[in-house]
C-alpha cells in the first residue's frame, strides 16, 4: 500500500509518500505504529501523543475516504491501494 | 439608447465580522446601494451605518488595483517602500519561489496571518496553513484582544463561541464589558432588533464597564469599575448569592455540572480505582459512586465524605468556602463598585433567575432562568482574562442560567441540520470526565479536552499553553529572547498576510515593526496599502467583498447566527459587481500558490477535512478545483445536490425553523460543565517543570482550579504620577482599524463627539486643570505616547481614559483615515511581562498620565 504524507508530515518524514507491506487484518493503527518507528521520533510525535493515543488532529484517508483508528485497512477483499495521512492543529474540529 | 439593467443582489457584509445578510442594487454594472436582506434571519433586513456605507468601500479610488515590488530594501515605519507595479506573473513566480524554498526547508517557517475583520479569511487562510504544513497563523491581535479568555469560557460553558441573553424571554441582564445588541460584532444587526425589543418588555439591563457608550447608554442602569477588576465584582457578586443569600440551582449544579465531583485534599477528583471516573457522594445509597452512575439519585453539593480513607468534598463545596473571601467591601476596594451595589446587583440577578420555575414551549417543559450574565472584550482584554470571565461566568452557573428560556444563550451549539439532508449537524458531547467537548469550534485548539503541556514548537508557544488560541510571542519584544529559551528550531522566513493590519491590532507599532523587519520575505494580499503594507515586499490586489464569492459567510454556526428561537439561515456572498482593475479573489490566489507550489493535494485534502465534505463532494486529491467549484460542492454537500452555487447564487439564502432542542438544549443533552478547574493542578504540574527548565517566569496563581481576582500590570504602577487607567472601546462606527478609509464612516466619525477623541472625566479633568478639546500627550509609564483631543463626560469612570480602537492611521496610502482619532494600541506593550501565562492573552489596560 502507498502512503502518502500531506501537508506538515511530509517534511518530517522528509519524502512524499511511502510503500508499506500490509499484515492480514492489520489496522489503520497498525500502520501508524509502522510509520512511527520508520521515520523517527518527531514523526513519531505528531503522530501519538502518547503510547497508542493518536493525537487529535490526525486525519486517516484510505483511498480517499476518511477511516478511524480501529478500521481495518482493507477496502472490500483487499487491502486500500492507498493512506493519506493529514495533521491539522490549525484547523477546527469538535465532534459531530 | 443603451438598455438598463436594474438587479437586487443578495449577498453577505464583509465591513465587519458579523457579516450580515445584504443586498445590493445594481444599475448597469454599478452598485448604488446596499440594504438589509430580509429574507434572511442573519440581520433579518436590518444593516447597521458600516453596511451601507460598504459603496464607499468598494469605489474607494485609493484602494490598490495591481500588483506591487518594493524596491527599497530597507524597511521600517516612515521608509517609503518604493513600490513598482509589476505583472500578476511576475508577482506570483517571486512569491512561489520563495515559498518553495520555505516549504522545501521547513513549513513551519512560513509565518501565516489573516484579518479578523473579513471572515471570510479564515477558511482559505486556514487550509492554506494546513496543507503548506505551518502551524504559525494568527489573527493579527484577534484572539489575544478579544478571545482568548472570553471565547475559551463560552467554549467551555455553553460549547459556543460567544454569548447573549434569550432576549425574548430574559428579564434581567448584566453586561461586563460587552455590547451585544447594542451595534457592534457577531449577529450585530439581528440582535439590535432583540435587545431593543427587549427593552420596551421591560428586560432590566445592568452594564458594568468603565464607560457609559453603546450598551450602557440604553442600559437600565450604568456600574461603573476600574478597568481589569471585572472578576472582583464577579466574585463578590457569587459569593453573596451562594453564601449571605444561601441561593443555588442544586439540580442543575449537580446534574449538569461537575460541582458534585468529590474533591481530595490534593485538589483532584476522587476517582473509581477501576473505571478512573470521578465519585460523587449519593445522598440516596450514602456512599461513593461514579458521577455517571445511573443508580445515583443526587449527588452532594455539601459535607465532607471519608472514601477508602481519604477525606472528599464536594467541588461545590469547596467553591463556598473559596468565595468567602471575596466579599462586597473587599470587592469595593478593587473595583471601586460600592459594597451595597454588588450586594443589590447580587441579590437582584439570584431572584430574577426565578431557580425552579419552568415554561412550557412546543410542548416541552423547560427549566425558565430569566437572568443573564454577558462579557465579553472588556472583561476579556487583561492578563487575568481567564478568571475574569470565568467568575462572571459562574453567576449563570450558579442559578442554572445556561443554555434555557430566558437565561444566557450560547450561540447555536447545536445544530441537527437541514431537515431535508440532516446538515450542517454537530452537538456537543461528554468527553474525558464527562466534561462537554462542544461539537463545533472556530479555531484551534478545542475548549475541552486540553493538551498536555509541551516544550513549545510554534512561534506563539502554545504548545506549553494549552488554553491559549494565540500568543503575544508572534510579534512581541521578547520573542527572540522567548524563542531561544525553548530552542525552536526555525525562524519565520516568509510571511503570508490576508488583509491584516498587525503594525496597528496588536500593540505598539516600534515592536511589531521590529518583528516584521526581521522576516526576510512578506507578501500581502490587501485591498489597500496599510501600514502593514509598508513592510511587504509584495503586495497583491485583493477583490473586496462585494466582488467576492464566499459558501459560508456565517460559518459557523456558533460564531454568527442569531440564537434562540426563530429560523437557521445559510446565505452566500457573491460579487455583486466583477472586480476592478487586477484584483483578483484572494481564495482563488491561494490554490494558484498551491497549484505552483505542487501542494494542491494537501489543499483539496484539507478542505475535505474543513468543509466536511461526504460522498460525491468529496474532492478528488488531484483536481485543480476553482474556489467556485469547491463552495459549490460544500452547498450540494449540506443542502442537496440540486442546491448547488448557481441555486444560491439566484435565492441568496435557504432557512428553515429551529427546534427547541436546538436552542434551549441544555436539559436534552447529558453533558456537564467545570464549575470546579481540577485540571489546572494538573496543567500547573506539568507546564511548570518545563517552564522553569527553560527560564521562563512562572506565576501559579494563574492556575488555581477556583477563580481569582489578579490584577493587571496597571493595577501595579507605583508611580502616583500615572494616575488614570487608558483603555480602548469597539466603536460601533468602525472596525477594527478597517473602515476609517470609508469617507461616510470617517466623516460619522468626525461628528460623534467620542469616536476620535479621548474621552476623560469631566471631574477629573477640572481638577487638573484640562479643558474640553484640549490636546493633550498620553503617555505610559514606558514611555509610550499618543496625542489626542480630550473631550470631557460624566459617561466614564473617574479613573478611566477611554479611547474608540483602532484608530490614528498614518499612512500616506490612506488619506482619508490618516490623522483620524488616536492609535491606543501604540501605548501597548507587547511582551511576556504583559502576557498571561495561561492563556498567552495580552494586557490591554496601561496606566497612563496626562501630559497637556
Amino acid at each position: 500500500m502507498t502512503v502518502k504524507f500531506l501537508g506538515f508530515l511530509e517534511s518530517l518524514a522528509g519524502r512524499r509518500e511511502a510503500r508499506v507491506k500490509i499484515e492480514d487484518g492489520a489496522t489503520i493503527l497498525d500502520v501508524l505504529r509502522l510509520l512511527g518507528e520508520a521515520y523517527g521520533s518527531g514523526f513519531s510525535a505528531a503522530l501519538f501523543r502518547a503510547p497508542d493515543q493518536v493525537q487529535t488532529h490526525l486525519r486517516v484517508f484510505l483511498n480517499e475516504e476518511e477511516a478511524s483508528m480501529t478500521d481495518c485497512v482493507t477496502r472490500g477483499d483487499a487491502p486500500a491501494a492507498r493512506m493519506d495521512l493529514l495533521v491539522l492543529p490549525m484547523v477546527a474540529g469538535g465532534s459531530s | 439608447m443603451t438598455s438598463v439593467t436594474d438587479r437586487w443582489i443578495p449577498s453577505a457584509c464583509g465591513l465587519c465580522y458579523g457579516t450580515c445578510s445584504i443586498r445590493g442594487h445594481v444599475v448597469d454594472g454599478v452598485l448604488v446601494k446596499i440594504e438589509g436582506n430580509p429574507e434572511s434571519a442573519i440581520g433579518g433586513g436590518r444593516l447597521c451605518g458600516k453596511g451601507v456605507s460598504g459603496i464607499m468601500t468598494l469605489y474607494d479610488p485609493n484602494r490598490v488595483d495591481t500588483p506591487l515590488r518594493r524596491t527599497n530594501p530597507m524597511k521600517g515605519i516612515g521608509i517609503d517602500p518604493g513600490w513598482e507595479e509589476i505583472t500578476w506573473e511576475e508577482a506570483l513566480d517571486e512569491v512561489v519561489e520563495r515559498l518553495r524554498k520555505v516549504h522545501e526547508e521547513d513549513p513551519r517557517k512560513l509565518f501565516m496571518q489573516r484579518t479578523t475583520t473579513n471572515s471570510s479569511a479564515e477558511g482559505p487562510l486556514n487550509c492554506f496553513a494546513g496543507a503548506f504544513g505551518t502551524p504559525n497563523i494568527w489573527a493579527a491581535g484577534g484572539g489575544l484582544h478579544c478571545g482568548n479568555g472570553a471565547h475559551l469560557i463560552n467554549g467551555l460553558f455553553h460549547a459556543s463561541w460567544s454569548l447573549v441573553p434569550d432576549f425574548p424571554n430574559c428579564n434581567y441582564a448584566i453586561y461586563f464589558g460587552a455590547s451585544k445588541g447594542h451595534g457592534a460584532g457577531h449577529v450585530a444587526n439581528t440582535n439590535i432588533a432583540l435587545a431593543a425589543d427587549a427593552r420596551v418588555r421591560g428586560m432590566k439591563m445592568v452594564v458594568v464597564d468603565p464607560m457609559c457608550n453603546f450598551a450602557s447608554a440604553k442600559a437600565t442602569e450604568w456600574v461603573p469599575l476600574r478597568p481589569g477588576t471585572d472578576a472582583a465584582l464577579a466574585l463578590a457578586m457569587v459569593n453573596v448569592i451562594v453564601n449571605e443569600l444561601g441561593v443555588w440551582d442544586a439540580d442543575y449544579l449537580a446534574t449538569k455540572t461537575n460541582a458534585s465531583y468529590l474533591i481530595g485534599p490534593d485538589g483532584r477528583y476522587l476517582r473509581h480505582p477501576e473505571t478512573q471516573k470521578p465519585l460523587v457522594w449519593d445522598v440516596g445509597r450514602d456512599e461513593a459512586v461514579p458521577y455517571d452512575d445511573p443508580c445515583c439519585a443526587t449527588g452532594a453539593l455539601g459535607g465532607e465524605y471519608l472514601v477508602r480513607g481519604v477525606r472528599a468534598r464536594p467541588a461545590f463545596s469547596l467553591l463556598r468556602d473559596h468565595l468567602r473571601q471575596f466579599t462586597p467591601e473587599w470587592a469595593e476596594g478593587v473595583s471601586s463598585v460600592p459594597a451595597e451595589t454588588i450586594s443589590r446587583l447580587a441579590r437582584e440577578f439570584a431572584v430574577e433567575a426565578k431557580i425552579g420555575s419552568t415554561m412550557e414551549i412546543e410542548g416541552k417543559t423547560l427549566p425558565y432562568r430569566p437572568a443573564a450574565a454577558i462579557y465579553f472584550r472588556g472583561a476579556q482584554g487583561h492578563k487575568n482574562s481567564v478568571y475574569n470571565c470565568l467568575a462572571i461566568e459562574l453567576l449563570n452557573q450558579v442559578v442554572g442560567a445556561c443554555d434555557v428560556v430566558g437565561g444566557a444563550l450560547g450561540f447555536n451549539p447545536v445544530s441537527y441540520g437541514h431537515p431535508e439532508t440532516g446538515k450542517p449537524r454537530y452537538v456537543p458531547t461528554a468527553g474525558p470526565d464527562g466534561l462537554m467537548v462542544t461539537g463545533q469550534w472556530v479555531a484551534a485548539p478545542l475548549p475541552y479536552p486540553f493538551a498536555d503541556p509541551k516544550v513549545p514548537d510554534t512561534m506563539s508557544l502554545s504548545g506549553l499553553f494549552p488554553l491559549g488560541m494565540h500568543g503575544t510571542a508572534m510579534a512581541s519584544s521578547d520573542q527572540e529572547d522567548l524563542w531561544s529559551r525553548f530552542n525552536l528550531p526555525y525562524r519565520p522566513e516568509a510571511m503570508l498576510n490576508y488583509g491584516a493590519n498587525s503594525l496597528m491590532s496588536v500593540g505598539n507599532s516600534e515592536t511589531v515593526a521590529e518583528t516584521l523587519k526581521r522576516i526576510p520575505f512578506i507578501v500581502s494580499i490587501d485591498i489597500a496599502l496599510t501600514e502593514f503594507s509598508a513592510f511587504a515586499d509584495i503586495v497583491l490586489p485583493d477583490a473586496c467583498y462585494l466582488e467576492s464569492l464566499d459558501s459560508r459567510p456565517n460559518a459557523f454556526f456558533i460564531f454568527n447566527h442569531p440564537a434562540g428561537l426563530g429560523d437557521w439561515s445559510w446565505p452566500v456572498k457573491q460579487p455583486v459587481v466583477e472586480p476592478a482593475g487586477q484584483r483578483r479573489p484572494a481564495p482563488e490566489v491561494l490554490l494558484e500558490i498551491a497549484d505552483r507550489l505542487g501542494i494542491r493535494e494537501d489543499y483539496n485534502a484539507v478542505w475535505n477535512v474543513y468543509l466536511k465534505l461526504e460522498g460525491p463532494q468529496r474532492l478528488r486529491l488531484d483536481t485543480p478545483y476553482t474556489y467556485e467549484e469547491i463552495c459549490d460542492r460544500e452547498l450540494k454537500c449540506n443542502f442537496g445536490p440540486e442546491r448547488g452555487i448557481d441555486w444560491f447564487k439566484e435565492h441568496g439564502v435557504i432557512s428553515w425553523p429551529k427546534r427547541v432542542e436546538e436552542v434551549y438544549w441544555r436539559p436534552f443533552l447529558d453533558v456537564r460543565v467545570p464549575v470546579y478547574w481540577e485540571f489546572m493542578v494538573s496543567l500547573e504540574e506539568k507546564a511548570r517543570p518545563i517552564a522553569r527548565e527553560h527560564g521562563l517566569d512562572w506565576d501559579d496563581a494563574y492556575y488555581s482550579p477556583l477563580p481569582r481576582w489578579l490584577p493587571c500590570p496597571s493595577h501595579e504602577v507605583a508611580d502616583p504620577s500615572f494616575d488614570l487607567y487608558g483603555f480602548y472601546y469597539r466603536d460601533t462606527i468602525h472596525t477594527n482599524g478597517f473602515t476609517h478609509e470609508n469617507p461616510w464612516l470617517d466623516e460619522a466619525g468626525r461628528l460623534d463627539p467620542f469616536s476620535y477623541a479621548i474621552a476623560i472625566n469631566a471631574t477629573t479633568a477640572r481638577r487638573k486643570g484640562l479643558r474640553e478639546g484640549q490636546q493633550v500627550w498620553l503617555e505610559s509609564v514606558h514611555g509610550r505616547r499618543v496625542r489626542g483631543r480630550l473631550h470631557l463626560t460624566e459617561a466614564v469612570h473617574p479613573e478611566g481614559l477611554g479611547i474608540g480602537g483602532c484608530a490614528g492611521h498614518w499612512a500616506e496610502t490612506l488619506p482619508v483615515a490618516r490623522g483620524k482619532g488616536v492609535f491606543f494600541n501604540e501605548l501597548l506593550e507587547v511582551d511576556w511581562e504583559h502576557t498571561s501565562p495561561v492563556n498567552l492573552n495580552i494586557d490591554t489596560c496601561v496606566k497612563l498620565r496626562v501630559v497637556p
